[in-house]
């Protein structure tokens, strides 16, 4: 399952986040119960329309004054996008030739993204539609790790382990996206594992590894020393095997675990500068305030595709500040860069109906990571001589 | 912090604000809530303004709130039961002639519905000659247009020259949407639920009346006191697009602002746009009397280049 992390990231490695985020959340459903997904309204019956569709891409590709990013990326997301492959590609079809035929400087600089489980990648419909697009297409497999850390959260319905449906297709999709990385979730049951996960993926031949602790109320005393020590153990198996030479590890960052400058002030999350089309046409600041996101709270839409974009319930999101939804200690905190938030579990977290009551339950994960990094650049640092680049 | 408690002894009182409701039948607060009410104030120092509807209110209701030194808001046609109190100017003209005895200035507000707009300038001019200070509050923003906002601006173009005509003669009523923002220097907002809160006749505390009547979460009661989460978020502090603004008048409504974009700190466009064209047509009136003392010596107002604030704060685009 996607998250907002991973949209920041390829926002930064395509268009260097010129480009503006469309996703099109074209089913509800997945195959999977992930027991970390922040979906927690999975369902059968909402699926998107392709009149739905039409009318959410009309409206976007004509209201140009709204959207006059550089650069788009059309996203595709569930449940799981690949159930619905036929409609995505009628979707992408009707992109492109209304990107043609209307002229749009987005026609030029656009691409499809889609971020699957895996379990339908090698399906023909699948393939053809990757085939299709392959020039303006990136895809991402969600794989956790080894068999013991994928299976304890990324189970079907009935409780089996989907790591061996999904490993098989991972050299077809290596084939196809040489480059391409895979977004690793961590969540309590799991961290004893984060260690030999992240060196399993790399042995897969999956070279970056985009991986964050989920930012939800689960965590328990003692986590973050485990998680350190995991850290830590991993920094030692790259430093001693010159692993960073090759690979990569977003849990290893040199610019974090600084205090940050009042100045410095802006929004980590990317919530309503993107745009997510719901099943029914709604339109939402992101994917995590849909309706099949949400469980306690109301969704919370910024318009639609008949009426397009209200201004008015958007400017709360492309408003926030750092300061004005963090507490006290956040802002004060010694070690605060690279401490991420969602903002959609900040609103359903929040004691009142607001995107400003920052959640801080990763607050301890955070620190530990912090700790871990500055052993891990430290042992780079003395072992390169003082040269970490 | 809290200094104000507003009682709304009558819930079919006409709004005094940007709040309004439909409320037709007396709706009197109970006797032992009102005795409540009162005594949750003087525990807590409070001061009490109270809002008593058109109906005359029973003895023994006057007598709990004479009681106790108090502001009163009522409407105008009550303005010979209530001498002190601020009074408040149907623009409908539902209350008769707008009360105060001839000769005595008054505290009026002056409630403007939509279809009233384009009676704003004759409406001000009227009760400019009664007015120690007048308060305009415009209702149903939340269904403005973009035809109404422009009539707006040509209705305080219209007033402005009334007030400057009665300025010039060395009357000096003050006007909240022209002279508060020649006054002021700093931000100076109606803080609701920091500054006061109201007390409904169902017992319970809420931000403002505005809430009560558009049936939202209470912010508290007379027996736990104030519950509200994130009362934080009713400060500027926490407010990003008016901690940059200089339309230090506006009223910064947190009920408009919840209404409109689901946040209690952050404004609609068409808040800040109309608060934006009060401080421009300040500027103007403040130009225009240049060498009228006091005039003279206030602060020119700087010019600016934008009605909506939210504009100049980068990467916030996306506004129709």
């Amino acid at each position: 399952m996607d998250g907002l992390e991973d949209l920041k990231r390829r926002e930064a490695s395509w268009e260097e986040g010129r480009a503006k985020n469309i996703t099109f959340i074209v089913t509800e459903d997945c195959q999977l119960r992930c027991k970390y997904c922040y979906l927690v309204g999975k369902n059968p019956g909402r699926r998107m329309d392709f009149g739905v569709a039409r009318q959410a891409v009309d409206y976007l590709l004509g209201a140009r004054e709204l959207f006059d990013d550089p650069s788009v990326i059309w996203e595709f997301i569930g449940g799981e996008p690949l159930m619905e492959i036929e409609l995505i590609d009628r979707i992408s079809d009707y992109i492109k030739l209304r990107m043609y035929e209307t002229g749009h400087p987005w026609f030029n600089s656009y691409r499809f993204s889609l971020s699957t489980n895996g379990l339908a990648y090698d399906d023909p419909r699948v393939q053809r539609f990757i085939f299709k697009n392959r020039t303006h297409l990136s895809i991402g497999i969600t794989i956790d790790g080894v068999r013991e850390k994928h299976d304890i959260a990324r189970v079907f319905a009935d409780g089996r382990g989907s790591y061996d449906a999904v490993v098989r297709n991972i050299p077809l999709w290596l084939r196809q996206f040489p480059d391409a990385a895979t977004k690793v979730t961590v969540a309590h049951d799991d961290l004893p594992y984060v260690k030999e996960s992240v060196l399993h993926i790399w042995n897969l031949g999956v070279k970056t590894v985009n991986i964050n602790v989920v930012f939800e109320d689960v965590w328990q005393p003692g986590d973050d020393t485990l998680f350190e020590a995991q850290l830590v153990g991993l920094a030692d198996a790259i430093v001693d095997g010159e692993l960073y030479r090759e690979y990569d590890c977003s849990f290893f960052d040199a610019t974090i675990g600084q205090p940050l400058d009042p100045a410095d002030n802006q929004n980590w999350c990317g919530s309503g500068k993107m745009l997510a089309v719901g099943a029914k046409g709604e339109f939402y600041p992101c994917v995590r305030f849909a309706p099949h996101s949400m469980g306690n709270k109301r969704p919370r839409a910024v318009g639609n595709c008949a009426d397009g974009v209200n201004a008015n319930l958007l400017r709360p999101f492309l408003a926030l500040t750092r300061l004005a939804q963090s507490p006290p200690e956040c802002a004060a905190c010694e070690v605060a860069s690279g401490c991420a938030w969602c903002q959609g579990l900040n609103y359903e977290a929040a004691a009142t109906d607001t995107i400003y009551q920052r959640a801080t339950y990763i607050c301890l994960m955070h620190k530990a990571r912090v700790r871990a990094n500055r052993y891990y650049w430290d042992r780079l640092r003395r072992k390169r001589g003082g040269n970490i680049c | 912090m809290l200094t104000h408690l507003l009682v709304l002894v009558d819930g079919s009182a006409p709004s005094f604000c940007h709040y309004g409701h439909d409320r037709r039948i007396t709706e009197l607060m109970p006797l032992a809530v009102l005795e409540r009410t009162v005594a949750f104030a003087h525990d807590r120092r409070l001061a009490l303004t109270y809002v008593p509807g058109r109906e005359e209110l029973p003895p023994e209701y006057r007598a709990v709130m004479d009681n106790t030194a108090h502001a009163a808001i009522v409407p105008a046609g009550l303005a010979g039961r209530y001498p002190d109190a601020i009074l408040v100017v149907d623009a409908d003209g539902n209350d008769g002639s707008a009360g105060g005895a001839a000769g005595e200035r008054r505290q009026f507000i002056l409630r403007l519905p939509r279809h009233r707009l384009a009676a704003m300038a004759d409406l001000v001019r009227d009760c400019l000659g009664r007015a120690s200070r007048l308060n305009v509050y415009l209702g149903d923003i939340e269904r403005y247009t973009a035809a109404d906002i422009e009539e707006y601006g040509r209705q305080l173009e219209l007033a402005a020259g009334y007030v400057a005509a009665v300025y010039r003669q060395g009357s000096l009523p003050e006007v909240n949407i022209f002279s508060d923002r020649m006054l002021l220097s700093a931000m100076n907002n109606c803080d609701a639920g920091v500054v006061h809160l109201t007390a409904a006749p169902d017992g319970k505390l809420y931000i403002c009346p505005g809430f009560y009547y558009d049936g939202e979460q209470p912010a508290g009661s007379l027996e736990d006191g104030i519950t509200l989460a994130n009362r934080q978020l009713l400060t500027l502090a926490n407010a990003p697009i008016c901690s940059c603004c200089d339309a230090f008048h506006c009223k910064r409504c947190v009920y408009l602002n919840n209404k409109l974009t689901l946040e209690w700190n952050t404004p609609s466009r068409e808040q800040c746009v109309l608060a934006h064209l009060e401080r421009n047509a300040a500027r103007l009136l403040l130009d225009r009397l240049g060498s009228v003392p006091p005039f003279s010596r206030l602060r020119a107002i700087p010019a600016v280049d934008y009605l909506d604030p939210f504009d100049q704060i980068p990467t916030r685009r996306l506004q129709p």
